[in-house]
């Protein structure tokens, strides 16, 4: 509860908040202790009607006047200690005037009560149960109106008409004062009930009210954070759209540029055939249209892997998994590498490795990439050789392996072999290697390299159990 | 044009400097040269008209070659083919200062033979006006 107390002017807040709780609390309060007392006052009614038909006219047999008037006494007093109290909790619930107006009439109801049973001493008990029902109020004061109406009716009937108070027409003097002991004792421990329930009610609002302010706070907070986050999702993402947007203008320079030669190339030699074709009689003779039309096949071939190769770059293609054996597809890779002679390509891959799960097409890519690589890596005029490995798999992560012996790669290359677009080779893309890298990601994977300037380089890729898992 | 004149063109791209020095081969003397000391090598022993070089090439780059050959052979004019658009803003200005023409990559040949022609013509006339500067320098003398 610190983080409330700690704000300046929470101290206040607090007392304001559960003031107002304390209050919904204490009219809610009042509302249904209103309801159930206006019930009491129609049941009291029918009651008092019943009474008067079937008890007064024993009850006060030959002592006064015949069973009609205690009739009328029931319908039209009763009437009216009913009906006003109904109408204020009707109109008025919850307030001052309408507990008050209630406690009257009900100590009112005691008195007509006691008169119609012929001041039986046993109906003289409804005032402690009226009492007590008043109590529901926690509302001391309510008490003391009612102790005071009760106390005044028994004064001025007990003088005037004993019998109807007390049943007899000479009561003993300290029957008023007895009846008074009894009902002040009754106060006095209902105004202590209705102080502790006050003072709980108060604790309970106290406690809601830090309770509430918390849980406020703490969803401020959580409004404020989930706020942060949205802020820093939305920059995120536009700082990738960004970076999308200044890598696909990069590319398009780069892939621009690297398809000016050939362009300029096949449009210089297209021009020359065209002039050539005009004086048919020359063109026997004159080497360079054989030599144009090669070059001129070399360099479309040249576009065309360009835009291949961007396109698998920009391609997002999911992975599909499938058990696939490594061996004959490092083989199958092997196979799609330009040979060269002196050196030699080596699938070192154990027969019994356990059937990893790969995207066929898109790993034996990654394969014929890094063997390539690794080929062109060895300089030429030396011999060399390429050695492709693998170990774990099942259980364990695949560990595959494409070594070479050839230059290897210099430090202030190195780090950036990955990166797109990056190549030291006169006729690359620079985004070989960068397929390579999203494609063994793709595969929950790894790829790593290690090189030595002059004695070669290894390339080493870590495949997941998962992905490896024996099928 | 009754003389042939000479043209000496530069690129490192080997697909791309044959097929051009045969598209200028119908009108002119064409040299060829895959770098920048090589082309210079070529202008220690043949008198140059144009000079058409691509501007990106391992060691020394095109306008520095320009500027080298300019400084050997006042008469020459150059050509600089390069595939970055950029120069194209600044192309008016170097074309008024008579330093080189500019052509972008990938190019019309036609485009080409055009810009070596004009190149050539104000070689030639570089060198008809310094012939008869001299002329009149000789006739001054003798006055």
């Amino acid at each position: 509860m610190s983080p409330v107390v700690a704000e300046p002017g929470a101290a206040e807040q607090l007392e304001e908040r559960a003031s107002r709780l304390f209050s919904q609390h204490q009219q809610e309060v009042w509302r249904r202790v209103d309801r159930l007392l206006a019930w009491l006052m129609a049941g009291q009614w029918l009651v008092a009607i019943a009474l008067a038909l079937l008890f007064s006219p024993y009850g006060w047999e030959g002592k006064a006047r015949g069973g009609e008037w205690h009739l009328h006494a029931a319908v039209f007093l009763g009437g009216a200690l009913s009906v006003i109290p109904i109408a204020l909790v009707w109109r008025r619930p919850g307030t001052l005037l309408t507990r008050h107006g209630v406690a009257v009439c009900q100590l009112l109801w005691s008195a007509l009560l006691i008169h119609l049973t012929g001041g039986r001493i046993e109906t003289h008990f409804h005032i402690l149960g009226s009492l007590t029902f008043l109590a529901f109020y926690r509302d001391w004061p309510v008490l003391l109106t009612a102790s005071g109406v009760a106390v005044v009716d028994h004064s001025l009937r007990g003088a005037l008409w004993p019998e109807s108070v007390y049943g007899t027409p000479s009561p003993e003097w300290w029957l008023l004062l007895e009846h008074t002991v009894w009902m002040g004792f009754l106060d006095g421990v209902l105004i202590l009930s209705c102080r502790d329930a006050v003072r709980e009610m108060r604790e309970m609002a106290r406690r809601r009210a830090v309770a509430e302010l918390a849980s406020e706070c703490e969803h401020q907070k959580t409004r404020a954070l989930d706020h942060a986050l949205t802020e820093l999702k939305s920059a995120q993402e536009h700082l990738i759209r960004v970076e999308k947007l200044a890598a696909v203008g990069q590319l398009a320079a780069s892939v621009g540029h690297e398809l000016r030669n050939p362009l300029a190339a096949v449009r210089n030699a297209h021009a020359y055939l065209s002039k050539r074709l005009a004086r048919p009689e020359e063109l026997a003779g004159d080497a360079r249209v054989p030599q144009f039309l090669a070059l001129m096949d070399r360099e479309l071939n040249s576009c065309a892997r360009i835009i291949s190769e961007l396109l698998d770059f920009a391609r997002e293609s999911p992975v599909s998994l499938q058990p696939c054996p490594l061996r004959p597809l490092v083989e199958e890779a092997m196979g799609m590498v330009p040979a060269r002679e002196a050196v030699r390509v080596l699938n070192q891959v154990p027969e019994e490795l356990p059937v990893p799960l790969l995207d066929r097409e898109q790993f034996r890519q990654v394969l014929i990439n890094l063997v390539q690589n690794a080929v062109e890596a060895i300089p030429a005029g030396r011999a060399g050789e390429v050695v492709v490995r693998a170990e774990g798999g099942g259980g364990e992560p695949l560990r595959v392996r494409v070594e070479d012996d050839g230059g290897g790669i210099p430090a202030n290359v190195l780090p950036r072999i990955f990166e797109p677009l990056f190549t030291t080779k006169k006729e690359g893309t620079g985004l070989g290697l960068a397929i390579v890298a999203t494609r063994v990601q793709r595969h929950g994977g790894t790829l790593q390299v290690k090189s030595e300037p002059g004695r070669g380089s290894e390339f080493l890729i870590q495949l997941p159990p998962a992905t490896a898992r024996a099928a | 044009m009754n003389e042939r004149l000479t043209v000496l063109v530069v690129d490192d791209e080997h697909p791309v400097l044959i097929t051009a020095a045969a598209v200028l081969s119908e009108d002119f003397r064409v040299l060829t040269a895959t770098n920048a000391a090589e082309a210079l090598r070529l202008m220690d022993r043949n008198t140059i008209d144009v000079m058409c070089t691509d501007f990106n090439m391992p060691g020394r780059n095109g306008i520095h070659l320009l500027r080298e050959a300019t400084a050997r052979q006042p008469h020459m004019s150059g050509v600089l083919v390069t595939g970055h658009a950029e120069y194209l803003e600044k192309r008016d200005k170097y074309e008024a200062q008579g330093l080189y023409y500019l052509l972008i990559k990938p190019y019309e040949p036609q485009r080409l033979i055009e810009i070596v022609q004009r190149a050539a013509e104000s070689a030639r006339l570089k060198r008809v006006m310094s012939s008869l500067t001299s002329e009149l320098g000789a006739w001054k003398r003798v006055m």
